[in-house]
Order: C-alpha cells, then sequence, then structure tokens
C-alpha cells in the first residue's frame, strides 16, 4: 500500500521530489529542443543546398556568344 | 563496439532506437522505483525523510558516474582526436551538473531535519561542491573559446584535471573524519540496509542511469547535426 505520508517532514520531503523532478525536467526539454533545433536546421541546409545544386544542374546552357558578322 | 561508436554515421544509427530504449526503460523503473520507494515504510531513525534518500543517492551516483563519462570521453578526445568524442564529452557536461546539482540540493533538504543544519564544510560536502564547480568551469570554458577544436583540448585537459577529485569525493567518507554518513550500499561485506530500501534505492539508481544513457545519446545525435549544420553553412558561404 502507497504512503504519502511524510508526517512532520513534508517540508522536506516534497521540496526535494519537486527539484528532483523539475531538474531533470528541464534537463529532459533542454535536450530534446537543442536535438530538435539542430535537426531543423541540418534538414534546412540540407535542403537549400539540394535546390542549390539542382538549379545548378538545370540552369539552361548559356548561348554561346555569336561571331561578329564581316563586313563585305 | 568502440569502433562502431567512433564513427558518426554508426553512431547516429545505433542512437537513433538506443536512446528510445533507453528512455523506456528509464520511466519504467522510475514508475517501479517510485512505487516501492513510496510503500517503504519510515525508516527508525531517520522517518520520512528516508524518502529523500532515494533520490539523493542515485544523484550522487550520477554526479560521479556522468563526470566519469566526461573524462573518459575526453581522454579518447586527445589520444584519438575524434569529433565524436569531444561531441559526447560536451554533452555530458550540463547533465552531470544537472545530478550534481541534484545531490547538493535533496542533500542540504535531507541535512536540515538530520543534522540541524543545511551545509557544512566536511570533505564529502565540500568535494562534490568541488565537482560541481569543475562542471561549470569546463561549461564555461566552452562557451569562453570560439575555436571549437582549442575550447575541445583546453576542456579535455580541465576535465582529466577534475578526474583526481572523484576519488576524493568517493573516499572522503574513509579518509576523514566526516558528518556524511560512510557508503551503505556497495560494500565489501554487503549492502547494510534491508532489502525494503535497498531495492527502490537500487531501482532509482538505474533509472537515473538509464535517463542519464538516453540523454547523453539524443545531446551528442544534436552535436553532430550542430556540426553537420556549422559545416554546411561553411559550404554554402564558401
Amino acid at each position: 500500500m502507497l504512503d504519502f505520508n511524510a508526517g512532520k517532514y513534508a517540508a522536506f520531503v516534497w521540496p526535494a521530489y519537486a527539484l528532483s523532478i523539475v531538474v531533470i525536467g528541464a534537463m529532459v526539454a533542454d535536450t530534446l529542443a537543442r536535438a530538435r533545433r539542430w535537426r531543423r536546421e541540418v534538414e534546412t541546409r540540407e535542403a537549400e543546398s539540394g535546390d542549390a545544386a539542382r538549379l545548378l544542374i538545370q540552369a539552361p546552357k548559356a548561348e554561346p556568344p555569336s561571331s561578329p558578322k564581316v563586313e563585305s | 563496439m568502440i569502433a562502431a561508436l567512433t564513427n558518426p554515421a554508426r553512431f547516429m544509427a545505433f542512437s537513433r532506437w538506443a536512446a528510445p530504449s533507453l528512455g523506456v526503460i528509464a520511466a519504467i523503473l522510475g514508475a517501479v522505483g517510485l512505487w516501492l520507494d513510496f510503500a517503504a515504510p519510515p525508516d527508525y531513525q531517520q522517518g520520512y525523510t528516508v524518502h529523500i534518500m532515494f533520490i539523493h543517492v542515485p544523484a550522487s551516483w550520477m554526479s560521479l558516474f556522468v563526470y566519469a563519462c566526461l573524462a573518459g570521453a575526453s581522454l579518447m578526445g586527445l589520444i584519438f582526436r575524434t569529433a565524436l568524442a569531444d561531441a559526447a564529452a560536451r554533452a555530458a557536461a550540463p547533465l552531470g551538473a544537472g545530478f550534481t546539482f541534484l545531490a547538493l540540493a535533496t542533500g542540504s533538504l535531507w541535512g536540515r531535519p538530520m543534522w540541524g543544519t543545511w551545509w557544512v564544510w566536511d570533505a564529502r560536502l565540500t568535494s562534490v561542491l568541488v565537482l560541481f564547480l569543475f562542471y561549470l568551469g569546463y561549461m564555461a570554458l566552452q562557451a569562453a573559446i570560439d575555436d571549437e577544436t582549442r575550447a575541445a583540448r583546453a576542456c579535455a585537459i580541465l576535465a582529466l584535471v577534475g578526474a583526481i577529485n572523484l576519488p576524493i569525493v568517493h573516499f572522503s567518507v574513509t579518509w576523514w573524519n566526516t558528518l556524511h554518513q560512510g557508503s551503505s550500499v556497495f560494500r565489501r561485506d554487503g549492502p547494510t540496509m534491508p532489502a525494503t530500501y535497498l531495492a527502490p534505492l537500487l531501482l532509482l539508481g538505474l533509472c537515473y542511469m538509464a535517463a542519464f544513457g538516453s540523454l547523453w545519446l539524443v545531446r551528442i545525435r544534436a552535436e553532430v547535426w550542430r556540426r553537420r549544420a556549422g559545416a554546411l553553412a561553411m559550404r554554402a558561404a564558401g
């Protein structure tokens, strides 16, 4: 049977648990936010570099300069 | 195994399933450990403050274990010059600082009703405070140097210097006469506490360990992505 009674020490027991939840929660949140941020950054940059590469491949070839007409 | 984990591509493949798996294991161990924690009767001496022990002691174990991981990764980074080792060391520091802060804070919350004081400058508490300062110093040094290679090398040297403090923390209760009690779990003659307290303590210790493993892997993944993003930005610029 669970006993959540901390008696006269409740003022010390519950802040210890609350602090642990806050600190571990902050570590989890910061870790996930950091991972999400940099993964998106890589995806964005890879998409941009992919677009740039595609643009280079698909770019129309420049017309060769026409040879100047020679007046006869 | 080590060769697989020093290759970023293999590491990313491994950590992709290992990180969430360890997270699930941590959640299960935490749920069972907390159940046994609040099912345990109050201690005949400590009363209900024994509940603080179930979260204080695992945090203290982790403060040492994470620093050992940080120092090991730093040593590998210095010897083999692998970017993944530097990333592992860098990723461990904030987690270690968090666990060490918890060890100090929950210990203080236990000490006030049991010892009659929030803090005492005895060898164990002071050496753990020094450990916390090493974590903070590591992160501050990392942030202070722009060149990542130089920062990694300087931080690795600092981490190895700080590793001298690990045996001091561990043996402080036997080398000196401290207010902090000695080890009651990892002893040659076996644990001195009954199973009703040992079971939740070990389960929550394993929970913290699995949680650290999961978070560490995710943070190393984030470091790999951060470096990849930097490399892509450099390529796009030049």
